[in-house]
């Protein structure tokens, strides 16, 4: 049974994953974002299409129109989408189809954080804590909702973990370090979260190559230079050229594409994001704890819990790892090494959305490759609260208090359901208490689906819906609603609220005109009303 | 077992009840018409002139039809108005709202309502509105020729901001940065077209107490380069209108730098800016509008 497990446990854990992720796609609400990327990698997936035939691809007038729709980020994950798109789009719908490309990138990364787990921890161990540690990313509310929207946050939470482990790999086997500079260059060429692995992995050589703060006596008459590892040398050299590859926008007027796309991040536009009763947008952003806050706050407690429990058990294993860095014992070092590194990332994942001086919006989104690290530092944190004791009762008493942990997260996720983003955990009273502190209830202009289906199934002929307070943008996705078959095609979302017979508050407070709206509409008729947790999420108004 | 077990344990164990008491408990559901009409007739009985009503997040719209013609809001003030103005909150005891601070006379209310009021603590000016940081599709639109809009600038551009359906792309309302006056500046793009009048609405708000007004303060200019490289450059104007009613004009001639002008506003009237040139060639034109209550008759 044990040989069973060992040899189909990951491939089963990683199947049901991907499984109980396609199930859910049907409930999952289009964000604004999926009308930007999903178009963007319809052109660059026939853009493809004339690659293969032959088709005057390269010709930098058809690069151009390909590759000008969504330019301002990097390709990688809108392939991804388009490719989906068109293989899945007669059975899913167009949207739902290439949403099956960031459940792939999701599930990619289950299987990584098993593959990580075990080649650092052992088959037997790695497959406990690395399996766990998967059960647990899919009760994390909003990463599996993110898992689900055509958005660069998964995919690049996915590829940054990829390069982060093929550094890893590269500690002890060089030719690795050869994949991990295509794999950085993969990362890079999904979102501006990648190259930013250069960070904690600097740190990490600094700490186990370099001795810093190992307080070794040096010869101040005598400077070597540090042996720079080859993985360092791939992610400056083999990195850019794969991110130069794969996006054609780039290839002409390079250096003038390459700054409008760095400077188009440095200098992103406010993007309004309501902390603690105070709306930010730029000049000032949100203040430097606000992602930390979000990171605390909307992650399930029992998976922070065990997470920390982790860093409390791996501090002595990294500092094992850090005084002994070389002699026979491999094993421990691994051990430090998956920690340490798993550490690093996690905090800087936030550290620069914290301190970069860009924008801070959207709860938890920008910051998502910090999930998969928190992960599995809990599983880590169970498996060595596991092994730390040894009666069978004490064992039955520890499992029992890990599965007491991951049920609580498994409530909190199917309490918040398909409004995913409106969860927040039991250390801020959940989205009630949330509310009341002044955080935002959603986010992302969220066309929820059990709306778009009452709407179908009981509007009047010819409704007309206008969305307060920011109806641009159902504009957009109640379009690809229509185009699905999930809306009935004479309804129609109007530009002008004075045409609608219909009307739906998104309860949003940082729109300046929310409390407006709310008290314009005070009085009408509520037709139905969504609350989650006691707060209401939107309302349906009765106009006519 | 270690002591470090015990506290893993229990760190686990305190936080997945933490968790599951959100799940577990009952959900509260909406306060009932007859409560919340009781809790606004005693908080009538408490409201002066002037003072600024606040009312709990957590309240749906079903809840809020109590409230009636009352101008009440769920935002939290910022710090000048809450210590410029008294602050009448109708709030839930369950789950207070967060980000008043200083004592509050709390009078009771039937559960689970509760309303504090927080007396000022201050007198200085309470900015209320900034423009740069509220756009939204509704505050900007085109007519042409005047007095007839031909465009709502309403469609969401990729690089943030709202264009205008049929006008020239350059025509939108989106926040920029922009070397102005030699400095790298953030405005509101508010380029003008010939023969037409760019319209941004700032939407109305509500009286300030007894002793204070609103005053808006609208800050223009062109872009360095615009200026420097197009010496026949036409001037733009901006008039400031309420009701159809003018409030003032702020002319900004082909000059480095930006131009100010302060203009005193009514409450509970929306706000014109009307923005013209005579010549739109290279007018690359942008400006913060931000709305005060200031101290004085």
């Amino acid at each position: 049974m044990k040989g069973w497990l060992l040899k189909f446990g990951g491939p089963v854990l990683v199947l049901f994953y991907l499984v109980l992720q396609l199930a859910a796609l049907p409930q999952a609400a289009l964000t604004d974002d999926d009308d930007f990327y999903i178009p963007a990698g319809i052109s660059y997936a026939e853009w493809l299409g004339k690659v293969v035939r032959f088709d005057g691809a390269f010709q930098r007038e058809s690069i151009d129109r390909a590759f000008e729709p969504n330019h301002e980020h990097p390709p990688l994950a809108k392939y991804v989408f388009g490719l989906c798109h068109f293989a899945f789009r007669g059975w899913l719908g167009p949207t739902d189809s290439a949403r099956v490309g960031t459940v792939l990138f999701s599930t990619l990364l289950a299987a990584a954080m098993i593959w990580l787990a075990r080649r650092h921890l052992g088959a037997e161990r790695g497959l406990y804590a690395g399996g766990l540690a998967v059960l647990l990313l899919l009760l994390l509310p909003r990463f599996f909702f993110h898992s689900h929207a055509a958005t660069l946050d998964v995919p690049v939470a996915t590829m940054y973990f990829l390069a982060a482990a093929a550094v890893l790999e590269a500690e002890r086997r060089p030719r690795a370090g050869w994949v991990a500079g295509v794999l950085f260059g993969l990362a890079s060429a999904t979102k501006l979260n990648g190259p930013f692995l250069l960070l904690p992995y600097g740190l990490f050589l600094m700490l186990t190559r370099w001795g810093l703060g190992r307080g070794e006596p040096r010869d101040p008459r005598t400077f070597n230079l540090p042996r720079i590892p080859t993985t360092l040398v791939t992610m400056a050299t083999v990195g850019p050229l794969v991110f130069l590859g794969l996006w054609p926008w780039l290839w002409f007027d390079l250096f003038q594409r390459v700054g409008a796309y760095v400077g188009f991040h440095l200098h992103h536009y406010g993007i309004l994001f309501l902390y603690f009763g105070t709306v930010y947008s730029k000049d000032p952003h949100a203040p430097w704890h606000a992602p930390f806050t979000m990171a605390a706050t909307t992650t399930p407690l029992a998976i922070t819990a065990l997470a920390l429990v982790g860093l409390g058990f791996g501090a002595a294993v990294v500092a094992r790892r850090l005084r002994h860095r070389e002699g026979p014992d491999d094993d421990q070092r691994k051990e430090g090494d998956l920690i340490l590194s798993s550490a690093l990332h996690a905090a800087f994942a936030i550290l620069i959305v914290a301190f970069s001086g860009g924008a801070k919006y959207g709860g938890e989104k920008l910051f998502a490759p910090f999930f998969p690290f928190w992960c599995l530092l809990a599983g880590y944190g169970a498996l060595r609260l596991y092994e730390a004791v040894v009666t069978p009762r004490a064992r039955a008493l520890v499992a029992g208090v890990v599965t007491l942990g991951v049920a609580s997260a498994l409530a909190l996720q199917l309490h918040f359901g398909p409004y995913a983003l409106s969860a927040y955990n039991g250390l801020v009273s959940g989205l009630r208490g949330a509310t009341a502190l002044g955080f935002e209830r959603q986010y992302y202009d969220l066309a929820f689906r059990d709306l778009v289906g009452w709407l179908s199934a009981n509007a009047p002929p010819n409704t007309k819906v206008h969305f307060l307070p920011n109806n641009w943008e159902y504009v957009r996705t109640y379009n690809w609603y229509k185009k699905a078959g999930e809306l009935r095609p004479d309804i129609q979302v109007v530009n002008s609220e004075r045409e609608a017979n219909f009307l739906v508050i998104t309860h949003e407070r940082r729109f300046a005109r929310y409390g407006a709206d709310l008290q314009r509409y005070r009085g009408r008729k509520v037709i139905l009303e969504k609350r989650v947790d006691g707060v209401p999420i939107w309302t349906l108004l009765d106009l006519r | 077992m270690r002591p470090g077990v015990w506290l893993g344990l229990g760190l686990v164990i305190l936080a997945a009840l933490f968790d599951l008491q959100v799940v577990l408990r009952s959900d509260p559901g909406p306060v009932s018409a007859e409560v919340m009409a009781q809790a606004v007739r005693v908080l009538k009985e408490h409201q002066q002139p002037g003072d600024l009503v606040v009312h709990s997040p957590l309240f749906g719209v079903s809840e809020l039809a109590a409230l009636g013609e009352l101008a009440a809001r769920p935002d939290l003030p910022v710090l000048a108005v809450r210590s410029g103005r008294r602050v009448l909150l109708l709030d839930r005891i369950d789950q207070p709202m967060f980000g008043f601070e200083g004592e509050a006379k709390v009078v009771e209310l039937p559960e689970p309502l509760v309303l504090r009021i927080f007396e000022p603590s201050g007198d200085g000016p309470a900015p209320v509105y900034e423009l740069l940081s509220s756009l939204d599709p509704n505050v900007m639109k085109v007519e042409r020729p005047e007095g007839t809009v031909s465009a709502v600038c309403n469609r969401a551009r990729a690089e943030g901001g709202f264009d205008c359906p049929g006008e020239a792309e350059w025509l939108y309302a989106a926040p920029r940065t922009l070397h102005i006056g030699g400095a790298d500046r953030e405005c509101v793009w508010a380029h003008p077209t010939t023969g037409g009048v760019i319209v941004f609405t700032l939407p109305a708000h509500n009286a300030p107490a007894a002793g204070r007004h609103l005053e808006l303060t609208v800050e223009a200019g062109m872009t360095d380069d615009a200026v420097t490289g197009t010496a026949d450059g036409a001037p733009v104007g901006i008039d400031i209108r309420q009701n159809q009613q003018p409030k003032g004009r702020l002319a900004v001639p082909n000059q480095v730098g930006f131009r100010i002008g302060k203009f005193r506003v009514d409450a509970a009237l929306p706000i014109e800016l009307r923005i013209t040139t005579a010549r739109d060639g290279r007018r690359h034109h942008c400006l913060n509008a931000t709305l005060t209550e200031v101290p004085g008759p």
